[in-house]
């Protein structure tokens, strides 16, 4: 499955729009769902999205959802809380450090993401609740499927970086690799990520013995 | 050393005692060891397991409570904005509610953000609280790895020296942000503690190595103790060993060594656990001194009783042994004394009874060995032994007092056995017997010599007293003995010696007195005394005999022949053969001077051999030449007592050819009156042989009408005596015809010997008589001179003579 995310892609509309980029994400487990392919314009700074642009994280049944979420630069996120009990969304994270304090049922809270990088989120009344909103510095960035494919369409034709991130890989590094696009271009890459364990989100309540 | 009975016995059963309490001590020590051991091992495997929880309780409190501390939302905040203060004082307060010695905050780069130090660094700082020294390493990175992986890292292991339980979690936000490292100091004080919680005094260390060597900071051991362990554990701990035996300060420990779970196989600390023997045994050296003490009282006691046992067998069986030693030497008086109701008992009883019948017996056995058992008189031996015991007091007295020796010989003693039976004969000999001794009634002075010979003993100097006492002996048999109302003759022949001038000793005298018995019986006596002058036995004679031997061997010996005549046609019909002995240094010896000697002597048999051969050999060679003659030999006593005679005669005879009708053998009356019963059976058989029989010298001897019927003879050949003088003496005229009718009455044929002139040969024919010889006709003469005598005589039986004219009365 490839979803592409096409915030902030509209002014670039034209014929020239028409390269693709597959990026197929391979761990030492084979084919790696959840990754995040973003790719950028060599020597581009970095591209905010246009204002009003937002994206939901829920929070239900004691999950957050989705579990990765990247948004662009600038972007703001809601979180709805499904539940009927209240949630109380943090993040220690140097890109956001956020603390949504206790909400109840159906309110919304937001935040937007200003700065580029990994932001975990967690609760702190349920400690198995956990996920990620990857902020990316532009329009162009897809999240793998099941057959670790992120596929990225409507990219002008010119010099690209494709980059990678996971939340289980091993460093803080993300692999990149630079690409040039020819118009209506669909390019395949392989990239390959070092992962230190999988990540994810525990079911509430669930008897783990490792402890979270 | 060993040698008495009572010594085994009492060794024996001690030194059994002494090998079973040996055995049964070594076998309760080795169970009490094997227990002991099984017991340690087991206390020291419950102590590891004790150890182990301690710590895993110790991990979990820890680690619940470090987790606690990393979800406070303050306490990440405080750590996500790096508050150093918050943080220490934060950690500080954990470390107080915990208990914990030390605690660090590392960074995700693995750096010591924050330590609260040890009390040595407090110390160190003056401070209270103490504060470490921040910005190094973490030391065990794997920890923290595995802390991400699990939730939580546990170890025991050295930090600056020391031992540590560390506990390392993570600080959640809600990825780690940061790891809260907790450590637990365990000392000298955690040892005892895990003694004290232990049920028996396991000793408890944990070591580790530093700079090449073993080192402790947690032990219960006294710390020259701890040293010494430490110096003597191996490099290399086996990770799972067995429970070996340790020696420290004298004092044996049962010990096993464990790693403790550390953060890898490096800078492991190791529990030694260690259980004194000393410790466990304490409770069995009660049992042992106990058992040791048993064993002594019961040694002694076995000594004790075994020593009495050994003395109630070992003293009767001395008294037993010393019993049989006094049997040994003869002496049966003295009776075991032992009064013991058991086997020793009986057997002492058993013994007296022994002693009783040995001695009985052996009474009885001397009374028979020295005494005739049917006649109750002394016996030979004995008698000896009492002539002996008489020579030896007269040599000693020096006294040559004189005595005599009779022998008293039964006469037809078998016979009359034979006859009257053995029973009637036995009482026969005692009636003997009792009248002997009537007559010399002195102890020991009637012996029975031999089955029918009694021998006395006449302590009488006085000639004539002896003399007179012999006669009283001879005048005993000349009336019958009366017997189971039979009146029975019996003849005696005695013969004596004298001591010392026969002899002196017992043996010769008896020898001497046996000789003049023989000499009696050769003169036809009832009584002879020794002549030294006839003993066979005297060494010149002896020699002779010797001689005689040897002659008839190298054919010293000749057969002269002296031709016999029928009387009624004058013609040879027989010779009688008469031995003749050429010696080669004395030259011709007459038979008289040998023959009767070789009779004594017994040499008369191989006489006989030679000449029974030798008359057969010539009658066999004579027959080849046409001469008819029968051959006569004379047989004495000694041949009619040879039952092989017979057939040796028998054998000759086919030998060589010869008819049992061509020889006569001549015997005269005393020979066969020596021992009838045997002359009788041998004579039968020669009859039965178809051999001619002829008494000899017939009108000499006490001639016995009954005995002549009853001999199985052809002929009577007339003694030369009667017939020497047949022609001038009447009465010899008569005696001579007498004879010959009798002889012709009975059946037999007559022979004359000794016919000198031709009146008595004349005489003769008239009477009756059937053959004739004397020097009339012919002296004995040798073979050859005989052919031709049978050749060319007037009574040739070639030349046809007439019958001899008859002598007119």
């Amino acid at each position: 499955m490839a979803r592409a995310a096409l915030f902030g892609a509209c002014g670039w509309a034209g014929p020239a729009l028409s390269a693709t980029v597959v990026a197929h994400i391979t761990s030492d487990k084979g084919a790696t769902e959840g990754a995040v392919v973003t790719v950028s314009r060599t020597g581009q700074p970095p591209l905010s999205a246009k204002a009003g642009a937002r994206a939901v994280m829920i929070q239900q049944d004691r999950q957050f959802a989705p579990f990765v979420l990247p948004v662009q630069l600038g972007t703001t996120v809601e979180f709805p809380n499904r539940d009927p009990f209240r949630h109380q969304v943090y993040s220690f994270s140097a890109a956001k450090p956020l603390e949504l304090k206790l909400y109840g049922n159906n309110e919304v809270n937001s935040v937007t993401f200003d700065k580029e990088g990994v932001v975990a989120l967690g609760c702190n009344i349920h400690d198995n609740m956990l996920a990620y909103i990857y902020v990316v510095a532009t329009p162009f960035f897809a999240l793998s499927g099941k057959d670790g494919a992120g596929r990225v369409e409507q990219l002008p034709a010119g010099a690209y970086t494709v980059k990678v991130w996971h939340p289980g890989q091993k460093t803080s590094e993300v692999v990149a690799k630079d690409v040039t696009l020819a118009a209506n271009d669909t390019l395949t890459v392989d990239l390959k990520i070092e992962m230190k364990r999988e990540r994810r989100q525990r079911k509430p309540g669930a008897v783990d013995e490792k402890e979270y | 050393m060993f040698r008495s009975f009572q010594t085994k016995l009492i060794l024996f059963s001690w030194l059994l005692f002494v090998g079973v309490e040996v055995v049964t001590f070594t076998l309760v020590q080795n169970v009490v060891r094997t227990n002991i051991l099984e017991q340690a091992r087991n206390e020291l495997v419950v102590t590891k397991r004790v150890v182990d929880s301690r710590i895993t309780s110790t991990v979990d409190t820890l680690a619940e409570g470090s987790a606690i501390l990393a979800r406070d939302f303050g306490f990440r905040q405080a750590v996500a904005s790096d508050d150093r203060p918050t943080i220490r004082s934060a950690l500080h307060n954990l470390g107080a509610r915990y208990r914990a010695d030390r605690m660090l905050l590392v960074s995700l780069e693995n750096k010591v953000l924050v330590d609260t130090g040890t009390m040595a660094d407090a110390v160190e700082s003056g401070n209270f609280v103490a504060v470490g020294k921040p910005g190094a390493p973490f030391a065990y990175p794997g920890m923290i790895e595995n802390a991400d992986a699990d939730g939580r890292a546990a170890a025991t292991t050295t930090l600056d020296n020391r031992i540590y339980q560390l506990v390392v979690v993570p600080i959640l936000a809600p990825d780690p942000i940061a790891w809260i490292v907790v450590a637990m100091e365990r000392s000298n004080l955690f040892a005892s503690e895990l003694q004290h919680s232990s049920t028996v005094p396991v000793e408890i260390t944990l070591a580790f190595r530093e700079n090449g060597a073993w080192k402790t900071t947690a032990t219960t051991l006294a710390e020259d103790t701890a040293a010494e362990l430490m110096a003597g554990l191996p490099e290399k701990i086996d990770p799972s060993p067995a429970p070996y035996t340790v020696k420290l300060h004298n004092a044996d420990y049962v010990t096993l060594t464990a790693a403790l779970a550390g953060p890898s196989d490096t800078s492991q600390v190791q529990a030694v656990l260690q259980y004194s023997l000393d410790d466990a045994y304490a409770p069995y050296r009660r049992l042992n001194i106990f058992l040791l003490l048993v064993a002594g009282v019961a040694l002694a006691l076995s000594l004790i009783g075994s020593v009495l046992i050994a003395r109630r067998i070992a003293g009767p069986i001395r008294a037993l042994d010393l019993a049989a030693q006094r049997i040994y030497a003869g002496r049966y008086d003295e009776k075991v004394n032992i009064h013991q109701n058991d086997e020793v008992g009986r057997l002492s009883e058993t013994f007296n009874q022994m002693m009783e019948g040995i001695a009985e017996r052996e009474e009885r056995i001397a009374f028979q060995a020295r005494h005739d058992a049917s006649s109750g008189l002394p016996n030979r031996m004995s008698f000896e032994g009492h002539l002996a015991d008489m020579i030896a007091t007269r040599q000693k007295t020096g006294a040559s007092q004189v005595f005599s020796v009779l022998l008293v010989q039964i006469g037809r003693f078998s016979e009359l056995n034979n006859t009257l039976g053995h029973d009637t004969g036995e009482q026969l000999v005692r009636k003997v017997a009792k009248s002997l001794q009537r007559l010399v009634p002195q102890t020991n002075a009637v012996a029975r010599h031999s089955n029918n010979m009694f021998a006395l003993v006449l302590d009488i100097a006085d000639a004539a007293e002896v003399q007179t006492a012999v006669k009283r002996v001879l005048d005993l048999f000349d009336k019958p003995f009366t017997l189971a109302g039979l009146a029975i003759d019996i003849t005696a022949i005695v013969g004596e010696a004298h001591y010392p001038e026969h002899g002196t000793t017992a043996r010769t005298l008896m020898q001497h007195a046996d000789t003049a018995i023989f000499e009696a019986k050769r003169l036809g006596l009832n009584y002879a005394l020794y002549d030294p002058e006839l003993d066979p036995h005297k060494p010149e004679r002896l020699s002779m005999m010797g001689e005689l031997r040897q002659g008839l061997d190298e054919g010293q010996f000749r057969l002269y022949y002296q031709p016999k005549i029928d009387i009624a046609r004058g013609a040879i019909t027989a010779v009688e053969a008469l031995i003749r002995w050429i010696h080669p240094k004395r030259g011709f010896l007459p038979p008289d001077s040998f023959i009767p000697l070789a009779e004594q002597t017994g040499n008369i048999r191989k006489l006989t051999t030679w000449m029974l051969g030798a008359a057969i050999r010539q009658a066999r060679a004579w027959r080849d030449k046409g001469i008819d003659v029968r051959i006569a030999c004379n047989l004495s006593a000694r041949d009619l007592s040879n039952r092989d005679l017979p057939a040796a005669i028998g054998n000759l005879l086919d030998t060589h050819g010869v008819s049992p009708g061509a020889l006569i053998l001549e015997i005269t009356e005393s020979a066969v009156m020596q021992d009838p019963s045997h002359a009788l059976e041998v004579l039968a058989q020669l009859h039965r042989m178809g051999l001619t029989l002829s008494i000899d010298d017939y009108g000499t001897g006490y001639s016995s009408m009954a005995y002549l019927k009853r001999l199985p003879v052809h002929e009577i050949k007339i003694d030369k005596s009667f017939v020497l003088k047949l022609a001038s003496n009447r009465g010899d005229a008569i005696l001579v015809k007498s004879t010959i009718e009798l002889g012709h009455n009975l059946g037999l044929k007559v022979t004359a010997e000794g016919i000198e002139d031709e009146e008595s040969l004349k005489i003769l024919a008239a009477y009756g008589c059937e053959t004739g010889q004397g020097y009339f006709i012919s002296k004995p003469i040798p073979a050859e001179d005989f052919e031709t005598f049978y050749a060319v005589s007037r009574w040739s039986p070639r030349r046809a003579q007439g019958p001899i004219a008859v002598a007119g009365e």
